[in-house]
């Protein structure tokens, strides 16, 4: 009997623990409007790749940190192609930022999903670097390289790959 | 250190979109969207999807079934034609069948014809 109410008491002061520290982090958050080309892989066939230039794509971006953690930050991108197709996905993110001077890098891991007009799933790995300018805007440039294994987009016994570069704004919320 | 970052950047930047622009095989596609509407990227080409397997089977049947008949004239389909339980389905299958059997055998289908007319009617 004694070992549920224990379990709750702990239960209970994590909760607490947690409410004090989320009362009293400041969270920071930036939003930023990128746009992005680079190079598109995919096979056609047994061991032949075929290239593309990847369809030029506008990215919306939002991400926060709380003081507490400033290298560790989390957020996510809303992704619209729109070249030669028009189709919108999504970037949930997770980055890591480490300081290089005045410049900020930040490694990023992304879950790519493009829902529509068709789906593309994937993994997307980056690193950014953050330059900052005056007051709350920065700009940035992205190395990211996407896979995509599934989606309806991607023909039957292959997959896509991207090499992408993306520049932008950013501004401090 | 954070002087050589900025200069190196238009350098790769250059590198890499020579890479992209170079590498470039316009001709064959990577995704279904690289291809028109009503087709679909197989083995880097834009090809039309096959049609699915039922409704190509069953319309290949339909549109082969007049001239099969006529040719090769069964009183068995016929007979099952007529035993349809639509009075309009029998009427169909009687006029389709009536009609090429007198030209290919009627000696053959005199028989059935007479069957068929009176349980289509």
């Amino acid at each position: 009997m004694t070992r549920p109410l224990f379990a709750c008491a702990i239960v209970f002061c994590a909760f607490a623990s947690f409410e004090g520290q989320a009362l009293a982090q400041t969270r920071e958050s930036e939003i930023g409007l990128s746009a992005g080309s680079g190079l598109s892989l995919g096979g056609t066939g047994s061991a032949d790749v075929a290239s593309h230039r990847t369809p030029l794509f506008l990215d919306l971006s939002a991400r926060t940190s709380v003081d507490e953690a400033p290298t560790l930050a989390w957020g996510g991108s809303l992704r619209l192609e729109l070249e030669g197709r028009t189709s919108v996905g999504i970037v949930p993110r997770f980055e890591v930022e480490r300081g290089l001077g005045p410049i900020a890098l930040r490694p990023q891991f992304g879950i790519p999903f493009f829902f529509a007009p068709f789906t593309l799933l994937g993994v997307e790995a980056g690193l950014c670097a953050r330059f900052p300018k005056s007051g709350a805007l920065a700009v940035h440039g992205s190395l990211l390289v996407d896979a995509y294994p599934f989606g309806s987009d991607v023909p039957k016994g292959s997959a896509l790959t991207m090499v992408n570069l993306l520049f932008g704004v950013l501004f401090d919320v | 250190m954070s002087r050589s970052l900025p200069l190196a950047s238009p350098v790769v930047l250059l590198a890499f979109a020579a890479l992209a622009w170079g590498a470039c095989d316009g001709e064959r596609c990577i995704r279904h969207s690289d291809c028109a509407s009503a087709l679909e990227c197989r083995i880097g080409r834009c090809v039309a999807p096959p049609a699915p397997a039922v409704d190509g089977g069953a319309s290949g049947s339909d549109a082969s079934t007049p001239p099969d008949a006529g040719a090769n004239p069964d009183a068995g389909e016929i007979a099952d034609a007529a035993a349809d339980a639509s009075a309009d389905a029998a009427v169909d299958a009687g006029d389709l069948d009536a009609a090429p059997d007198p030209d290919a055998s009627p000696d053959l289908d005199a028989s059935p014809d007479l069957d068929a007319s009176p349980d289509g009617g």
